[in-house]
């Protein structure tokens, strides 16, 4: 199959490289560009551990085909953390104990900061509506309704701070 | 409270968490090597059938197609644990729908992908049998030619003299429980790198929960010493004992990494670890409980028919387990247990947390309150009459040196019992109930007079952090982190000092891995007696540094004082730098090789086998809805003897995990087998429980401080599930006053019970 030119945006810097059109949007964020912070759990959109940000909202870049992610702005969990430092929602889920083996991690938090941009201060029905297509076999999820809890109040007593 | 430690008995956060959030954190699909290639494995469709031929031209002459083998390709050996049982490749026939049959490695996975489309295999399906008891009918098909009635294990184990006790009792009960196939599920799919040195020695990087009995089953797999292999593991992304033990691709990606020169990567699929990897051994079965009319719990019987699958790997292990533990929770006077493990043509079984004791956990604490209910006494005061109590020795030689079932049962019932909603609602539609149910397990296990410990070595820097190493593995359970916590505390150094490496069995002190909860027990001593060594050696070179007797030295928050004159004091940091770095030389070294003071079985499988025994109690709230059956787990109560809490935050996170994964199990998950093809491989038709499905719960830890385990510390990760399939199935009772025998409780199950007059339409 012929190649095309996948140019996007990930983690705000651009990116523009052939890649075969068959090849999934999470094949080019683990293979072609190194991001291996996403992660694979079946393949099939049901785990939700491949779980990115597409123009904000959450993906499973295992179900996205490279050519629907071309042109838009991808967030990766390496485009979360400021420089040398943890975001908010890292810090959270480290603090509540949200992390066991850590498989689930990146997807979860991204799909918790889709939810959180848009809303500080969610109810835990939104919580769990928010990272209702996550699976954890770790934890149990207890702790990760608590750390987005956590998250939230953080984020907004830093929007207060500001 | 104060505490008198600085790092031990408190909530910690887990030290590799900041790479997890980050995703830093490496796992095994995340690492890659200059000219690596994909291997893929081709499997049988058929459960049962002959190999008649098997051309592999056409895949081989795919392009990106750098090798393609098949069962000659291998060393022809059997391997296995209690039964060696397998071949990495069939060899003449398949036994499983799922069997490995040949494999490809190829530059890219669709290469791979497309090759094995284009092998060949022109099979013979040959009748299977698909039920235990089927499969032990005299003349039913073999599963293996060498194993007549297709039995792979039996065990008898008797105690004291059950027929005069069943005699004597005021009551005798008898049931029979089912319980299911389930797969543990770990987020992360199972997978390996294998890559031959150009000295000849075999690197093999995986994800598993023993690295050490890796390198020695998959030497046994090539046929090469165990020293001539290095397993290096990475980041696991979950564990729950499905990664303790090698699979079939281990030595695949080897035969293919020698074949082809370059280092070869196979990763499962989702669909490949429903269809290949080893479930649960489910189980059918009877039990039998003698009883006095005050409530006392005389004796035992059981007899049990599982599926051990086409292959056994650890089963005979977990069907042991399924026949003994239980007796153990109570005081019986005797027990008799015949077992039987038989062949079939259905996916290979072996360990899953609880590792066989979950099983007749189910089938005991249901029939407890089945039993209490039909003589009319509270289930909960049977279990409190007739609880094993610190310093007894149980009917199979187990000494209790800490116990705190008692303890458990009575507040996991007081806390199920607290803030409970009405039991009817919309006019009898919603039901409620509750139910309790208790759980015994083991912190590590002593099979005869094997090994059961674990060593450590513990090493200074020259900058005052500590390296630790040990054998055992992290596979997110936090096993880093009570580790690192315990060096801290023993050293009185900062938890942020401490560097636990990963687990490379070239390295690491030896370890048997991680399993039997033994981690925290037996690894953390090893840990801990390592680094009290260090310790005295680094006050033997700070007393020489400062002029001053090594024994009026302490160390805190990383500096080195004088008891009797603080002022005078150096850092961690400035005695380690001197030890290594000048003439001072000091070794600030320490390989501890730990094995508890337990006496093992003997023949019978009787004797004190496990450094510490583990204790628990569930209390569940449910509601079932009468009209759809279906039952939702409200709120769960978990109370836990984990002797004394290293990291009480990490024991929380195993109590709710654990829960969640014991729920599943009740309720929803289940591998459903048509003729021996499995219909539902795949996380869309086998449900996991999701963040919608969780109850509430409550962790309650009941500290007994252990006298063996470090700083009191026992296990924890497996008994969390243990006691939860039987405490729904009691609550469930309590609420709609149905007993569902069988695992899972669906909904439709629930409904015909709780609706026995309504019959399913045309018959």
């Amino acid at each position: 199959m012929k190649p095309f030119r996948f140019t996007a945006t990930i983690n705000g810097r651009p990116v523009d490289l052939p890649v075969n059109p068959h090849r999934r949007l999470l094949d080019v964020i683990r293979d072609d560009l190194g991001l291996t912070g996403t992660k694979e759990g079946c393949g099939e959109g049901e785990c939700g551990a491949c779980t990115v940000l597409l123009n904000g909202r959450p993906v499973n870049a295992c179900l996205v085909l490279a050519p629907e992610a071309a042109g838009c702005e991808i967030t990766t969990i390496e485009g979360v953390a400021p420089e040398g430092g943890l975001h908010p929602i890292q810090e959270a889920f480290l603090e509540a104990g949200a992390v066991q083996c850590g498989y689930c991690t990146p997807g979860m938090i991204l799909a918790a900061k889709a939810l959180l941009d848009k809303d500080l201060s969610p109810t835990d029905q939104a919580i769990k509506t928010a990272v209702s297509g996550n699976l954890c076999r770790c934890t149990g999820y207890i702790k990760i309704i608590e750390a987005v809890r956590l998250a939230a109040a953080k984020l907004s007593g830093e929007g207060d701070a500001v | 409270m104060q505490t008198k430690h600085s790092a031990v008995g408190r909530d910690a956060d887990f030290i590799d968490a900041a790479e997890k959030v980050t995703g830093r954190a490496r796992y095994l699909d995340d690492l890659s090597f200059p000219g690596m290639l994909h291997g893929k494995i081709l499997r049988s469709p058929y459960p049962h059938a002959r190999i008649k031929g098997i051309d592999i031209s056409r895949a081989a002459s795919l392009a990106g197609v750098k090798a393609v083998i098949t069962s000659a390709d291998c060393p022809g050996i059997r391997f296995g644990l209690d039964n060696p049982d397998v071949y990495m490749l069939a060899v003449d026939k398949v036994r499983y729908a799922g069997d490995e049959v040949a494999a490809v490695a190829a530059v890219s996975e669709e290469a791979a992908e497309e090759a094995l489309s284009l092998i060949d295999v022109e099979y013979e399906p040959l009748p299977a049998v698909y039920h235990p008891a089927e499969a032990m009918v005299p003349g039913a098909p073999l599963v293996h030619e060498d194993k007549p009635g297709n039995i792979a294990k039996i065990y008898e184990i008797v105690r004291g003299n059950v027929d005069e006790d069943f005699a004597s009792c005021d009551c005798v009960f008898e049931e029979e429980f089912g319980t299911s196939l389930v797969q543990p599920c770990y987020l992360e799919p199972f997978g390996v790198i294998a890559d031959w040195e150009p000295n000849g020695r075999l690197t093999i990087w995986t994800g598993i929960q023993s690295a050490f009995h890796a390198r020695a089953e998959i030497a046994k797999a090539l046929g090469i010493d165990p020293s001539s292999v290095t397993v290096k593991v990475p980041y696991i992304g979950g564990g729950f004992g499905g990664k303790i033990w090698i699979r079939n691709f281990h030595p695949i990606a080897a035969v293919l990494a020698r074949k082809t020169g370059r280092p070869v990567k196979i990763v499962l699929s989702r669909e490949e670890e429903f269809i290949a990897s080893r479930a649960r051994v489910a189980a059918g079965i009877k039990l039998k409980l003698g009883m006095m009319r005050d409530g006392t719990m005389v004796c035992k019987e059981a007899e049990i028919i599982a599926d051990n699958g086409a292959y056994s790997w650890a089963a005979p292990k977990i069907l042991l387990n399924m026949s003994m533990r239980t007796d153990c929770l109570y005081r019986f006077r005797s027990s008799r247990t015949v077992s039987r493990l038989v062949y079939t043509n259905h996916v290979p079984t072996s360990g899953f947390r609880g590792y066989g004791n979950a099983q007749m956990h189910f089938a005991l604490e249901s029939m407890v309150d089945i039993c209490a209910r039909k003589m009319g006494l509270d289930p909960v005061e049977v279990r409190l009459k007739n609880a094993v109590r610190s310093g007894d020795t149980t009917l199979h030689g187990w000494k209790l040196r800490s116990c705190g079932l008692s303890e458990c049962i009575d507040k996991a019932a007081a806390a199920i019992k607290e803030g409970r909603l009405p039991g009817e609602e919309a006019g009898g539609r919603i039901r409620r109930g509750v139910g309790v149910a208790c759980m015994t397990h083991v912190s590590g296990n002593r099979g005869g007079d094997n090994f059961d410990g674990s060593s450590a070595m513990v090493r200074f820097q020259e900058d005052g952090r500590l390296l630790v190493y040990s054998g055992e593995s992290d596979m997110g359970q936090g096993a880093r982190t009570v580790f690192a916590q315990i060096a801290a505390e023993a050293l009185g150094i900062p938890l942020s000092d401490v560097i636990v490496m990963p687990v490379d069995t070239d390295v690491s002190p030896f370890g048997y891995g991680s399993y039997s909860s033994r981690v925290t027990t037996v690894g953390g001593k090893a840990v801990l007696l390592a680094a009290r060594q260090v310790r005295d050696q680094l006050l033997k070179l700070a007393g020489k540094l400062m002029n001053e007797s090594p024994d009026r030295l302490e160390i805190r928050d990383g500096v080195i004082f004088d008891r009797l004159d603080p002022g005078r004091r150096m850092t961690v940091a400035e005695a380690c730098r001197a030890g290594i770095r000048t003439r001072q030389a000091a070794e600030l070294t320490a390989y501890v090789t730990y094995d508890p003071p337990t006496e093992g079985t003997d023949s019978d499988y009787y004797g004190d086998y496990s450094s510490a025994y583990n204790y628990g109690a569930h209390g569940v709230e449910v509601e079932v809805d009468t009209e759809t059956g279906q039952v939702r787990v409200l709120r769960v109560a978990a109370a836990h003897d984990v002797g004394f809490a290293i990291n009480p935050k990490g024991v929380r996170g195993q109590i709710s995990g654990g829960v969640a994964q014991g729920t599943g199990w009740a309720l929803c998950e289940n591998l459903v087998l048509k003729e021996g093809v499995l219909q539902n491989p795949s996380l869309s038709s086998y449900i996991l429980m999701t963040i919608k499905d969780m109850p509430s719960i409550k962790p309650i830890i009941v500290e007994t401080d252990d006298p063996v385990g470090p700083y009191g510390a026992k296990g924890v990760g497996e008994p969390t599930l243990i006691p939860v399939p039987p405490a729904i199935a009691n609550a469930i009772e309590d609420a709609v006053g149905v007993r569902l025998r069988d695992l899972p409780f669906t909904p439709e199950k629930i409904f015909r019970a709780v609706n026995p007059q309504l019959k399913e339409a045309g018959k």
